[in-house]
């Protein structure tokens, strides 16, 4: 079996993997980043159109005391502060490197760089390279790995990471080209995998966006929080149905209207109607769908009509996406819907991203805390650099210390039980229309409101799922591109973390930020508290923990 | 609805020739032919892998020939009643419609 051996290994290569890699190998480790899709490509960061920092591209009243105070009440107040600190000190001097190793950021005609305004940010501090922001950061970012000597394995699933109790030691990886399982033997391991939207049957994020690394995290014994929060980008495409899906940037210029033409937005936030932060226009677009008052696709009515060309220009490639399906946005009203987007929660990790079990580390949209309740737009690629620079130097330090010997015990299990799964018997619904299901579940039950009742029975639906993924056949029986085997194994992870959300989400009895309760409108000071949740013996265990709030007082009422 | 016709140079490694297999599935004219992809396999035959990623045309991870041209399937509308699908013009086959940039160890040679 093919073993390859590191200091550190990084999974996922989104920008979190990337940084953490290339940080990790300039300072003198041997990196292997693995990915179970293409290098680079298979990750969130791709769709991102901007990031965000406060630097000298800033205004003169800008400061990153500004920057945390909007991320802080953006995530009303459940973020832990002090990496939210060092994520807003820290993401100026990283997209200063950016710059430094090539990214052009785009500029006017005076030279200076130009600043986007987001909603939930009081002064403008996005920059953007065109309107593939993300994809130029993770070129930039690959390149500069293979130049530092990382060596990509993509196409490799990880099906477990090895190790017990005491130390993590490496993964065990399917090789989907080759067929085979492979092991990577590491001093220390980086989960850089990304979110979960796949959750969700509407969703921004890629295919692969199945929340391996929570399971993978709870597998080997870390602390999961948040799992409860989990934000939709407000103004996606319900129609045409080719498009469904993807975010619509020119909202930013644009009305939401419902079936009567109503600007619905000031019924639920007076002053900012539709510039209100991502959870609350989730909130008002999703009550008036629910209410009766949609759009015949099931969404609202985005009127983006009637700008002069230069706004046009500045969505280029969503307007000619969207007129290549034969939608004008600059005369037709679009269809919306809030589409799962980035979740909040995830891995319990200090400030260097060590997740509490020795040789286990986790960068990026895998961890939960930093953002509280709600992401402001343009923080995610921010926390990305800055968390995956950290994770790497220190994921080098402690990884040059000398790997484990591999247990071919523990990996034999491991192939023992792959094989179990494509010896099942071949009968009843594949694992892609399990997914279907699954998706539908949550979006019923666990979705933009909740309530009391429909979780209590998504979560007995959910029981029953669970069940139905441990007999689901697998009837493609190579190794090679078994994209069904890999489905059941990304399912199964899809159901261990869809059963955190739908407990936590049961338990916060309030309603904060991405976490809106129809039976609980409103917030509770008492649940300034994360909820965690663990797997011991094979079984979900919840508690609490408390917010670190070493900077800012939380709020008493 | 109206039906559509998918035609798949299926392939795996040991297999010689290649077999073109048609499936005739229902779709919409406002559909993606990545949506027919992802219907085959959830209602049709689980065993046929693809490529796909982001799925709004940025990370170009669905790139394949289609009736012999490449294209994205997510950015592909659905225009016409019958599609040939093959892997990537120049890529080495790995199965079906995956293929790979990079050379795999034992491969034969490019499509």
């Amino acid at each position: 079996m093919r073993t390859y051996d590191c200091d550190v290994l990084v999974i996922g290569s989104g920008s979190a993997g990337l940084q953490a890699g290339l940080s990790a190998a300039e300072a003198g480790a041997r990196v292997v980043i693995v990915d179970k899709g293409q290098a680079g490509r298979s990750g969130s960061t791709v769709g991102a159109q901007q990031l965000c920092g406060v630097g000298s591209w800033c205004l003169a009243e800008d400061s990153v005391d500004l920057h945390f105070q909007d991320s802080l009440k953006g995530g009303q107040y459940l973020n832990d502060q002090s990496p939210l600190r060092v994520l807003v000190e820290e993401a100026g001097p990283r997209i200063e490197e950016l710059i430094r190793r090539g990214l052009a950021f785009d500029q006017g005609a005076d030279g200076r760089y130009v600043l986007a305004p987001v909603a939930g940010h009081t002064a403008p501090r996005s920059l953007a390279k065109g309107d593939s922001t993300g994809r130029h950061v993770a070129d930039l970012l690959r390149k500069a790995c293979s130049q530092a000597g990382v060596r990509f394995l993509q196409d490799h699933f990880t099906v477990a990471l090895t190790g017990g109790p005491d130390r993590v030691t490496g993964a065990v990886l399917l090789d989907l080209v080759q067929g085979e399982l492979a092991v990577a033997a590491a001093g220390a391991v980086i989960l850089a995998t990304g979110g979960a939207g796949q959750l969700y049957p509407l969703t921004t994020n890629p295919i692969q966006a199945t929340g391996d690394g929570y399971a993978l995290a709870l597998g080997a014994g870390a602390t999961l929080c948040d799992t409860e929060m989990f934000q939709f980008y407000p103004v996606c495409l319900v129609a045409p149905k080719g498009l469904r899906g993807v975010p619509i940037g020119l909202s930013e210029y644009g009305a939401l209207r419902n079936a009567a033409g109503e600007r619905f937005m000031t019924r639920y936030d007076p002053v900012r109607g539709e510039r209100a932060t991502r959870d609350l226009l989730s909130y008002g677009i999703y009550s008036e769908i629910r209410e009766g008052r949609g759009s015949p696709a099931g969404g609202v009515f985005l009127d983006a009509t009637g700008h002069p060309d230069d706004v046009y220009r500045l969505f280029a490639w969503e307007y000619k996406q969207c007129l290549s399906f034969g939608l004008d946005l600059k005369h037709q009203m679009a269809e919306i819907c809030p589409a799962a987007h980035y979740y909040m929660g995830g891995v319990r990790a200090d400030l260097e991203g060590f997740a509490g079990i020795p040789g286990l580390f986790a960068a990026g949209e895998v961890t939960g805390g930093i953002h509280g309740a709600n992401r402001l737009g343009n923080n995610s690629v921010a926390d990305c650099l800055v968390m995956g620079h950290r994770a790497g130097l220190r994921a080098a330090g402690e990884g040059s210390g000398g790997r484990a010997a591999v247990d071919w015990h523990e990996v034999s299990r491991h192939q023992q039980r792959l094989q179990g799964l494509l010896d099942r018997p071949r009968t009843g619904a594949n694992a892609f229309a399990l997914r279907n299901r699954l998706q539908g579940l949550m979006w019923e039950h666990f979705g933009i409101i909740r309530t009391g009742t429909e979780m209590e029975s998504g979560l007995a639906q959910l029981a029953g799922l669970d069940v139905a993924v441990s007999q689901v056949p697998v009837h493609t029986q190579t190794l090679v591109a078994n994209q069904e085997l890999q489905q059941v194994l990304e399912l199964e992870n899809m159901v261990l973390i869809a059963r955190c959300l739908a407990e936590s989400a049961l338990q916060r009895t309030e309603s904060r930020g991405a976490h809106a309760r129809g039976d609980y409108r409103q917030q509770d000071p008492a649940w300034l508290q994360h909820i965690t949740v663990r797997l011991d013996d094979g079984r979900l265990g919840f508690g609490t923990a408390p917010v670190d709030a070493s900077r800012v007082p939380l709020p008493v009422s | 609805m109206s039906g559509f016709q998918l035609t798949i140079r299926r392939w795996q490694p040991g297999q010689e020739p290649h077999q073109d297999v048609t499936y005739n599935l229902d779709g919409d004219e406002s559909e993606k032919l990545l949506d027919l992809l992802r219907r085959l396999q959830s209602e049709v035959d689980p065993t046929i892998p693809y490529r796909a990623s982001c799925c709004t045309g940025k990370c170009g991870t669905c790139t394949m020939q289609v009736n012999g041209r490449p294209r994205l399937s997510c950015q592909t509308m659905l225009t016409s009643g019958s599609y040939y699908l093959e892997p990537p013009k120049g890529w080495f086959p790995v199965r079906d419609l995956v293929g790979t940039r990079a050379r795999p160890e034992g491969a034969a040679g490019g499509t």
